[in-house]
């Protein structure tokens, strides 16, 4: 089961919902929401660093850093802090997931 | 007649955006490439069309500022080329090199405007590398453009104007505040207080976010030292060690922000080898905002941080001088509009100044005494200890020699969360002033590209 999340909503919640996929799991956010806004509100992290396997969520939120990064399931790569989330997308937190 | 050629211009915040709107007022067409989704930049961060906020709720006292600049930019989008999601990552003398929409292209310009803006300036702590830690920008973004907090409660740790910013909006949206944590000392900031009294209704505002604070019961200490980020086994942060100088104490939290000021990005300027105002790390221009390279022009946060109205003024004035190069001639009340703007940008530089003065960073001997342990590239995953072997042992008087041998610097960030630090270290290694260090040089791609078998 997932961690309680850490990020919380504060307003703004009258929109659309979405559904989207992560590492395989549904998860419902809300139009206009960043896929990184998704996976912080349900608890999960993004992809590994590549040196000691530490869950990472996100450090400058504007695509900078580039430390949120998540793959598709064709293997594409995004920055999930300025991505906004579509109905049906799917990511992987790690490349193996996205079939790597 | 004059032959304008193409003029560009690279960001879409308030510097590119005043650049924009004063050439369209020409009659000139500008492209302009925008890195985010919307115009605005970081500061005038546009939540995305879903949200129904207000720009009350959303940007506070700047309210005004920021729907005036949106929709005077909105009224000229049909006049300009404006080119959102759109990055560039390379660039050389007469050509940029772009990631967008239509996948990579190149755009040629006869006059460039930079207008690249900034990102936190941050020094690490120890454990920061755990999920939970933010920059300041960042939990600014989260709750202008997202509607969200990156932890409840969540602790601000560092200095400068945006660590008193952030943590009061953040109370203003009822998150619980656990703690600001300002590392520059009372002394500092009333020693700035003559440079800080040019702009005393931003000066007042800013105590007035500290008063509001502390009267909240937000424990706020001044002269603060983080100690270490404390986290779980599993990961995310559980809280942060501080200590005054007395004592040392632990405050639980579930998000940790952190940001000493702004750093400029000069990525692009580099690459177009604009050189740098000698003794300081900064691109060099003329009073109105011109480099040295021919075409090249320069203006907002990206080449000195002063803040989102002298990103504006600056803005006017580099097309201003694009104006003057290309022989318009402007009107009496254009030529005191530009007095104008110089006078107040000359105003806000002295505030700068004395802003850097109340909030200095953590000094270069306190960085370089941290356990060795500590990760300085939260990249690459580089250590202190790495860091400082290699300064030692090869003498390292150079960041760009230290990245070589450490990869310190060399990761997806391309240094800009690291640069800072590297520079301290090398200051406290060599007794050198940062002034006489060289730079860290610009590398093409600046940002990290997708290479797709399948070109989109």
């Amino acid at each position: 089961m997932a961690p309680r999340p850490r990020a919380k909503r504060l307003g703004a919640i009258d929109r659309r919902s979405v559904h989207l996929q992560v590492d395989g799991i549904a998860v419902q956010a809300l139009e206009g929401d960043t896929v990184l806004t998704a996976i912080l509100l349900h608890g999960g992290q993004t992809g590994a660093d590549a040196f000691n396997q530490t869950k990472q969520a996100g450090f400058c939120l504007m695509g900078a850093c580039q430390s949120c990064w998540v793959w598709t399931s064709n293997a594409q790569r995004l920055r999930a802090c300025d991505a906004e989330v579509k109905e049906g997308l799917e990511v992987f937190t790690t490349s193996k997931g996205a079939g790597w | 007649m004059v032959t304008d050629g193409q003029i560009v211009i690279v960001g879409a915040g308030p510097a590119g955006m005043e650049t924009a709107l004063k050439l369209v007022k020409f009659g000139l067409q500008p492209i302009v490439i925008d890195a985010g989704a919307h115009s605005g930049g970081q500061i005038y961060r546009r939540p995305p069309v879903a949200h129904k906020r207000s720009y009350r709720t959303i940007y506070g006292a700047d309210a005004v500022k920021a729907r005036h600049l949106h929709d005077a930019f909105d009224a000229i989008r049909n006049a300009i080329d404006y080119r959102p999601n759109t990055r560039v990552w390379a660039a050389h003398a007469g050509e940029l090199f772009l990631d967008g929409p239509d996948g990579r292209t190149t755009l040629t310009y006869d006059k460039l405007i930079l207008c690249t803006g900034a990102t936190d300036r941050v020094f690490p702590i120890p454990g920061w590398e755990a999920p939970g830690c933010y920059s300041l920008g960042g939990a600014q973004i989260a709750l202008k453009s997202q509607a969200l907090t990156l932890g409840d409660p969540i602790g601000f740790v560092g200095a400068g104007p945006l660590l008193w910013l952030v943590a009061w909006q953040h109370l203003q949206f009822g998150v619980q505040v656990a703690g600001v944590w300002c590392t520059a000392t009372r002394r500092d900031l009333f020693r700035a207080l003559p440079w800080l009294a040019l702009r005393p209704r931003l000066a007042f505002r800013g105590v007035r976010q500290i008063f509001a604070l502390w009267h909240a019961g937000v424990p706020v200490q001044f002269g603060a030292h983080p100690v270490a980020v404390t986290a779980n086994a599993d990961g995310p942060i559980t809280g942060l060690r501080w200590s005054n100088g007395r004592k040392t104490s632990e405050t639980p939290l579930r998000a940790l922000a952190l940001g000493w000021h702004l750093r400029s990005e000069t990525q692009l300027s580099h690459l177009l080898e604009v050189p740098s105002v000698s003794g300081q790390h900064r691109p060099m221009i003329d009073s109105a905002g011109r480099s040295p390279v021919q075409g090249i022009y320069l203006a907002g946060d990206g080449v000195e941080i002063l803040g989102a109205d002298a990103a504006r003024t600056g803005g006017r004035m580099a097309a201003t001088a694009v104006l003057a190069d290309l022989g318009y001639q402007q009107t009496w009340l254009d030529k005191l509009k530009s007095i104008a703007d110089r006078a107040k940008h000359a105003q806000m530089r002295g505030f700068a100044k004395g802003l850097a003065r109340a909030f200095p960073p953590p000094c270069a001997k306190r960085l370089s005494s941290l356990p060795e342990t500590t990760i300085v590239c939260r990249c690459e995953n580089v250590t202190l200890a790495a860091i400082g072997a290699v300064a030692e042992n090869w003498k390292c008087q150079d960041i760009n020699r230290i990245k070589a041998l450490t990869r310190a610097g060399m990761g997806r960030c391309q240094g800009r969360y690291c640069g800072a630090t590297l520079a301290a270290i090398v200051t406290a290694e060599t007794g050198r002033a940062q002034s006489e260090i060289p730079e860290h040089r610009a590398q093409a791609p600046i940002y990290p590209l997708p290479f797709n078998v399948d070109d989109r």
